[in-house]
């Protein structure tokens, strides 16, 4: 098969986070989005006015791209506001990637914001506007119970202990307090995880990503100019994107989800596989999606999930390095995790990312999960090298 | 004793769960209404510990072919169990719930 042409046609030349935690009421969420999308832009030795492609998602603005637009002043030649819940951005850098190598725009600037904690901290999603007539008189907590069912049945089918579920939420802790950015640093035990409040069954509140504020941004562009900008240059290597239901009662078999088909398409464009990647950062919505994602992107098997995480096996100092920023567990978790999966994906890869930076690593994976389970995008970055 | 109203595809023979206008397996558009019987299994369960106390949600897969969320009924929220056979019934709440068959 000859090679895919859009692998390592773009590369991701600058990438920044805005303020997190909790940022006070008077902080919109597009200032986060605009806030990173100033640091990532001059990261990459870039001004506003050379973005001519914009993709953002936002469960704040039905029309994120246009409010982006608006704020930063932007005039894009090519826009797109793919809502795939956390997935987005991810997706985002594939629909990038795909309109750069197309010509539609040249300059490419993904931006995400939210200000959910100082909202409230309850979680501000879609479901919000989106009722449904079907689950809301069972009273779910969204989307806590949805994973609750995924984990149970999980647990059920294939063994899987709510130790090895906490043994995630450890993990991330550990990584976090690596992180000088995270928002939960102090040291966390298995039996702190057990012991803390039940939300939804078997899932618990250290079960559960952060509510935190914040916003992330990451700029494109061809590999071509990338080569000539200020940073080093991460390509983009493979993506793919899937998804095949919407509500958790359509999903099928809750053990398995569409990163199996997203992963393989990634590998397939990057024609490479698990055993060439060096760092994960693998959306943690709850200890049961990592689990669920290191068995449907091919790192174990089906069902040896929990066995694998077992051990502080992808915490810092194991086997694998999984969520090395601390994750939407530990590090932040502003409604839509996905866009920091590829940030600390770069940031690996650039080798900037201080105490817990990995040696050695050319190649990254990053992997957004966005509503319940739902919708799936998996991307694989490289140095240069890797072209 | 009745379940809830589902479609079962003409061409395909898919049950249909919610209603739709197209079979969402072979893209049929006609689908034949119908009533489920009410029993099914467990398919997972969870107990939702919220303030005013704790509930049960389920997914439970009707007999007829098609899954639906809601709860189980009757028993200690945190008691219900993957595979249980359960039927539906109405509740206070003019909701489908479930008991144990």
């Amino acid at each position: 098969m000859p090679p895919d042409p859009l692998r390592g046609a773009a590369s991701v030349v600058g990438v920044a986070e805005s303020r997190l935690g909790e940022v006070g009421p008077a902080v919109a969420p597009l200032d986060l989005a605009a806030e990173a999308a100033a640091d990532a832009l001059a990261d990459a030795g870039l001004r506003i006015a050379d973005v001519d492609g914009l993709f953002s998602a936002s469960a704040y603005y039905g029309m994120a791209g246009l409010n982006l637009g608006e704020y930063l002043g932007v005039r894009p030649q090519y826009s797109d506001s793919t809502n795939m819940g956390g997935a987005s951005f991810v997706a985002h850098l594939h629909h990038a990637a795909a309109a750069i190598a197309a010509g539609r725009c040249e300059v490419a600037l993904i931006a995400y914001g939210s200000t959910q904690r100082s909202d409230g901290g309850r979680l501000v999603s879609l479901s919000s506007v989106e009722p449904s007539p079907l689950e809301d008189p069972y009273r779910p907590r969204y989307p806590i119970t949805m994973y609750a069912l995924a984990a149970a049945r999980h647990m059920h089918d294939l063994g899987t202990t709510r130790e090895q579920l906490a043994e995630v939420a450890v993990a991330a802790r550990g990584w976090a307090r690596l992180n000088p950015a995270a928002f939960m640093r102090e040291p966390l035990t298995v039996e702190e995880v057990l012991a803390s409040r039940m939300i939804s069954s078997p899932l618990t509140v250290r079960d559960s990503c952060l509510v935190t504020d914040g916003g992330g941004a990451v700029v494109v562009t061809s590999t071509e100019r990338a080569r000539t900008l200020r940073r080093p240059p991460v390509a983009l290597l493979g993506a793919g994107e899937a998804h095949w239901h919407r509500s958790i009662a359509r999903m099928g078999d809750l053990t398995v989800t569409a990163a199996t088909e997203s992963g393989a398409r990634a590998y397939a464009m990057a024609g490479l596989g698990p055993g060439d990647v060096d760092v994960l950062q693998l959306y943690d919505a709850f200890t049961i999606t990592p689990i669920l994602f290191l068995e449907d992107l091919g790192f174990c098997e089906k069902g040896e999930g929990g066995a694998f995480v077992a051990g502080g096996r992808i915490a810092p100092g194991g086997e694998l390095a999984v969520n090395t920023n601390g994750g939407g567990l530990s590090h932040t978790h502003p409604g839509m995790y996905g866009i920091f999966t590829i940030i600390e994906a770069v940031r690996q890869v650039r080798g900037e990312a201080g105490e817990r930076q990995q040696s050695g690593v050319h190649v990254a994976l990053a992997h957004g999960n966005g509503g319940v389970l739902s919708g799936h995008a998996t991307a694989i970055l490289g140095a240069l090298e890797t072209i | 004793m009745t379940g809830p109203d589902y479609q079962r595809c003409e061409q395909c023979g898919t049950a249909i769960f919610p209603r739709r206008v197209l079979c969402p397996v072979c893209g049929e558009r006609r689908l034949a209404d119908a009533t489920s019987a009410g029993r099914g299994i467990v398919y997972s369960t969870t107990a939702v510990h919220a303030r005013e106390g704790t509930h049960n949600v389920a997914l439970v897969d009707l007999d007829e072919g098609f899954r639906m969320m809601s709860a189980v009924a009757g028993l200690d929220p945190g008691a219900v169990r993957i595979g249980m056979v359960v039927q539906a019934r109405a509740d206070d709440e003019d909701r489908l719930v479930f008991h144990a068959a």
